[in-house]
């Protein structure tokens, strides 16, 4: 080696002539040094799937022209035949005019069986595992309607159990929603047939509305939800059962899909005792006209304020 | 030799190996989700909890079908018969104080019921014979506010399907028997 090349050798930033063993050297140091960083980048591959460029810059709900919220549509389908195999029948059902959605229920008549918070997970495309439900079933003791006596968790063989009365809880679709409220994005809201929707491509995740909501009514997806693909519901709504993604919250949306084509919801109609009544409140020759006029209803925490469109009475 | 020099092995080696380790994902706990057992269909059935008998009773014995006037022509009950034998063996009668089978079974015409008045009521309209002593229940019913309904809410787009009384009830022992309740929350949400 000569006297010049060693001179190079000692000062790495001397950008002079340099022996070819350096070079490869040097070479090959920069070179995995490049791989390891792609690769600690590599966790960023899985975004692929979840993240999409075009929902990433598309326009809240309300402000979709009816043309861009066909091609949203379009794109929701697309990803849910990708991702489960099935071709959904994605659509975007608007309110019907005249129409205000309220619900009853008779907790003389619930026995507690579950039948509703099952129809409900296979209605609207929840997640299975982990498991997000939009009913919780309370088992109260006869005498109280103190909520924290309430237990959802009860394995019983038979139900309905002695000395206990059955109060399921689900969203209520309050008049003055508190979730509404603190949403920091408007990403929900409360349509004019009184059914309060979340638009999942909207939502941050904060969790703000599970914390304002005195129902527990709200759930959020902690992970990526998982469904069987043989229990996708294909007849999709935008705002209510499309699939969502892990970091957005849901909840009962009355089955939208169903009632604002006239169907009744999915919980009432597996329910085997009949507890559940459903309907349009403005028509006063309704079922759910009947039990206002007819029945002592009540609603839940009403000293909360928040004038819940779900209510509960006893009538044997 | 150059004191930087020697370290330039090492490095390489430690990059390709942390290389490694980032494709291969090793770094950090994977999340491990239990998964829940699907829900048996049994309790996402629609159907009601019994079978109305809409078109009368069926009797069937060692593969044979009869109808009820094939025995009941040659044998005749007591008014209150004090065991239940033949093919009525698995009837518990629980209806309250209405525990005589000609208070809703007709005397001599055992293809229809009979309501308090005499009058002939065929199965298909049962709920006419219930209503005579469950009137309040009768009217809740025909406001669609007592029963299973499925179907419509809107009237416009469809109809409102209201199963009869016998549909959940068991006539001769009318309070709705306890069930199995659906799995419950596995907690993991």
């Amino acid at each position: 080696m000569s006297e010049e090349n060693k001179e190079n050798n000692d000062n790495p930033l001397n950008t002079g002539p340099i022996s070819r063993r350096d070079f490869l050297k040097r070479g090959a140091v920069l070179t995995s040094g490049i791989t390891a960083m792609v690769a600690a980048l590599s966790p960023l591959k899985q975004l692929e799937d979840t993240f999409d460029m075009e929902e990433f810059v598309q326009k809240h709900y309300k402000e979709l022209t009816p043309k861009e919220m066909e091609g949203v549509l379009k794109r929701i389908a697309k990803k849910v035949e990708k991702k489960y195999g099935t071709t959904p029948n994605v659509q975007d059902i608007k309110p019907q005019e005249g129409v205000e959605f309220s619900y009853a229920l008779n907790l003389s008549r619930c026995i507690g069986c579950r039948r509703c918070v099952h129809a409900c997970v296979d209605e609207n495309n929840q997640s299975r595992s982990p498991e997000v439900q939009y009913i919780r079933v309370l088992k109260m003791p006869q005498g109280t309607m103190d909520m924290e006596k309430g237990d959802h968790h009860y394995n019983v063989k038979k139900v309905p159990e002695e000395g206990h009365f059955y109060m399921p809880v689900q969203c209520h679709q309050c008049e003055k929603p508190p979730c509404v409220k603190v949403c920091p994005v408007e990403a929900t809201w409360q349509e004019p047939d009184g059914i309060t929707v979340i638009d999942y491509d909207w939502c941050i995740g904060c969790r703000y509305c599970e914390a304002a909501c005195p129902y527990w009514a709200r759930r959020f997806n902690f992970s990526e939800p998982s469904i069987p693909k043989e229990k996708i519901n294909p007849n999709m709504n935008y705002l209510s059962n499309r699939p969502r993604s892990k970091g957005v919250m849901e909840k009962c949306h009355f089955c939208l899909q169903r009632t604002r084509e006239g169907k009744l919801p999915a919980c009432l109609e597996v329910c085997p005792t009949g507890s559940r009544t459903f309907g349009n409140i403005l028509d006063p020759e309704s079922e759910i006209s009947y039990i206002l006029k007819n029945k002592r209803v009540f609603v839940l925490k009403e000293e909360a304020g928040t004038l819940p469109r779900f209510f509960y009475y006893f009538d044997k | 030799m150059n004191s930087s020099k020697k370290y330039y092995w090492p490095i390489i080696i430690v990059f390709v190996l942390l290389a490694l380790s980032f494709v291969l994902d090793m770094w950090g706990k994977p999340i491990k989700i239990k998964q829940n057992p699907t829900v048996d269909s049994k309790f996402l059935s629609h159907d009601t909890v019994r079978d109305p008998l809409v078109h009368g009773a069926k009797i069937e014995q060692a593969g044979f079908k009869y109808n009820c006037n094939e025995c009941h022509a040659y044998l005749q009950p007591p008014e209150t018969p004090k065991k239940l034998i033949g093919a009525h063996q698995h009837i518990v009668l629980k209806h309250g104080i209405n525990d005589n089978c000609f208070k809703c079974h007709h005397r001599t015409k055992r293809e229809s019921l009979v309501d308090i008045y005499g009058t002939e009521v065929p199965f298909k309209q049962s709920a006419q014979l219930c209503q005579k002593c469950h009137g309040p229940k009768y009217r809740d019913w025909k406001a669609g506010v007592h029963g299973r309904p499925s179907g419509y809410w809107d009237k416009t787009k469809g109809e409102t399907i209201k199963p009869t009384c016998a549909a959940c009830h068991n006539p001769h022992a009318p309070k709705f028997q306890p069930i199995e309740p659906a799995p419950a929350p596995a907690g993991n949400h």
